[in-house]
């Protein structure tokens, strides 16, 4: 009865004690680097602003557009651009002077994309 | 007529190897239980992607006990070492006689299980788990971690409970974790610490998570006022994509470094939810929260339900464990809240006491649990995202006890 005891009260005060260690630990840890992160970018963020401020007029980015640079996924973007671009290029037979201005989604008329989808998904191996 | 003696000889040999001559009435009650739990995982929808292959798995060990039968040598006697019988088999002496090694295989489920017993399943899920947490609402409120802390406390009181009501230190600590709602968790440290109680460990675990919305609302309403659960938090601050990138690798190092023993649970779940945040292995991150996530659901649900059998799951102990299950989880809730409680006074009321109730793990079902309770007092408020703070903190805080019942027991 009495081992039972020591062994209880062993078991609940070691877990206690290091579950709320080992969490307190990472509420200082990353209230420290949330922080720093924070401040980093913040400063960043005063640092374009500020350059777009003393540049003229026109050559000034639309307003928010720093902002939103940081939330958009710019590798899925890029990646798209560029097969994109690579698709135009072989479509006009490789041009010497191509330059892409804006991509806009057409609207879809043929299912053409869609098929080639499920043809590449249903091949047999 | 020599035919006819063949055919009654071969009808007689069937009869004797099927069910109806092999299994035990305990078979055929656990082949109801089975019954009754495929009816909850497809009609009532509880759990349903671990209760529905636990429950069959169930069933078919009942049905077929070999089916998780371990392989094993039987020694054939022989006259002498040529005797045709032997040939391509060991041949051994033992006391003068020669016999021969005929091997058994093992069943189907014996060699799929060897995943839980040898603890590969359940960290695996942990990183298809990772791969599908946001900790963002965790890493813009930390403190979130104290009520993730204050929940499992509930798994060491339970501790205690057990270890009175007979059960070893190991047993105890396997039942104890129960208490941290969290599935794999609970399969893992069961494994490691008290294998022959599988079986009845994970079919609590898994029936108390998929009742969290009976077991958590009486006592949430029991333990805070109408004015508490009314609290409307403020809005988290938005998290960055570098500071969820940093979460994972900070986590895993502290604690690994602290609990070397949580390192593979802890590890996988960080590593999935790296490969999420990171944003630079989609695929992988996609084929770990879909394929290998359900791939390894299958195998981890059939053969821990086929640890079921109806011996070892019909005893006293199977009462005694779903009862203490029951404490833990009912444990962890309360002391989830209380610690919400402390909270909503040393804040001077900005924090809504009911997001502790969510401390438990049980992602997502006790934080919407939390939710819809608090949008009784005041429909105007969502607590969801502050709730999921706490809710993702008992999965590491669930994964920490864990390391801590096996670095001790």
């Amino acid at each position: 009865m009495g081992e039972n005891i020591t062994l209880s009260l062993t078991i609940l005060l070691t877990g206690f004690a290091v579950v709320f260690a080992v969490l307190l630990v990472l509420i200082g840890i990353i209230k420290a680097y949330g922080t720093a992160v924070y401040k980093v970018q913040n400063r960043r963020q005063l640092k374009k602003i500020t350059r777009n401020a003393d540049l003229p007029k026109a050559e000034r980015e639309p307003e928010g557009e720093a902002y939103a640079a940081d939330e958009v996924d710019e590798v899925d973007n890029d990646e798209l651009i560029a097969v994109i671009s690579a698709a135009v290029y072989s479509m006009y037979d490789s041009p010497k002077n191509i330059r892409i201005k804006g991509i806009r989604k057409a609207p879809s008329r043929s299912n053409a994309w869609r098929n080639a989808g499920i043809s590449d998904n249903v091949r047999p191996f | 007529m020599q035919i006819f003696q063949g055919f009654l000889d071969a009808l007689k040999g069937l009869w004797e190897s099927s069910g109806f001559m092999q299994l035990t009435w305990q078979n055929y009650v656990m082949i109801v239980i089975a019954c009754v739990l495929l009816y909850l995982a497809i009609k009532k929808q509880y759990e349903p992607l671990l209760l529905l292959p636990i429950a069959f798995g169930m069933l078919l060990v009942n049905l077929y006990p070999d089916i998780m039968g371990a392989p094993h040598i039987n020694l054939v006697e022989i006259a002498s070492i040529d005797d045709p019988a032997a040939k391509g088999h060991v041949i051994r002496e033992i006391g003068g006689k020669i016999f021969y090694e005929d091997p058994t295989y093992g069943g189907l489920l014996y060699y799929l299980y060897q995943g839980v017993k040898l603890g590969i399943y359940p960290p695996l899920i942990f990183l298809g788990i990772g791969c599908m947490t946001d900790f963002g609402p965790l890493i813009a409120n930390p403190k979130s971690f104290i009520l993730g802390a204050a929940a499992q406390i509930g798994i060491f009181i339970t501790f205690i409970g057990a270890i009175f009501l007979g059960f070893t230190p190991a047993q105890s600590g396997a039942i104890g974790i129960i208490g941290g709602a969290d599935g794999p968790t609970a399969i893992y440290v069961t494994s490691k610490l008290a294998p022959e109680l599988l079986g009845p460990i994970a079919v609590a675990a898994y029936s108390y998570m998929a009742l969290v919305p009976i077991i958590q609302p009486p006592i949430m309403k029991l333990l805070t006022t109408k004015k508490e659960r009314a609290v409307v938090m403020d809005q988290l601050r938005p998290v960055s994509k570098l500071e969820k990138i940093i979460f994972p690798i900070i986590v895993v190092i502290i604690c690994a470094i602290v609990l070397p023993s949580a390192a593979p649970l802890i590890g996988m779940l960080m590593l999935g939810n790296l490969f999420k945040e990171s944003g630079v292995v989609e695929r992988i991150s996609k084929t770990a929260q879909n394929e290998l996530m359900n791939i390894i659901t299958i195998f981890l649900g059939v053969t821990v339900g086929a640890t079921a059998t109806g011996t070892v799951f019909l005893t006293p102990k199977t009462l005694g464990i779903i009862a203490l299950g029951l404490l833990a989880f009912c444990m962890g809730t309360a002391c989830g809240l209380l610690f919400g409680k402390l909270m909503y006074k040393f804040t001077g009321g900005k924090v809504n006491p009911l997001i502790g109730s969510a401390g438990v793990s049980a992602v997502p079902m006790a934080a919407r649990v939390a939710n819809k309770v608090g949008q009784q007092e005041n429909p105007g408020n969502f607590l969801l995202m502050h709730a999921m703070g706490p809710n993702v903190a008992g999965v590491i805080g669930s994964a920490v006890a864990a390391g801590v019942l096996l670095s001790v027991l």
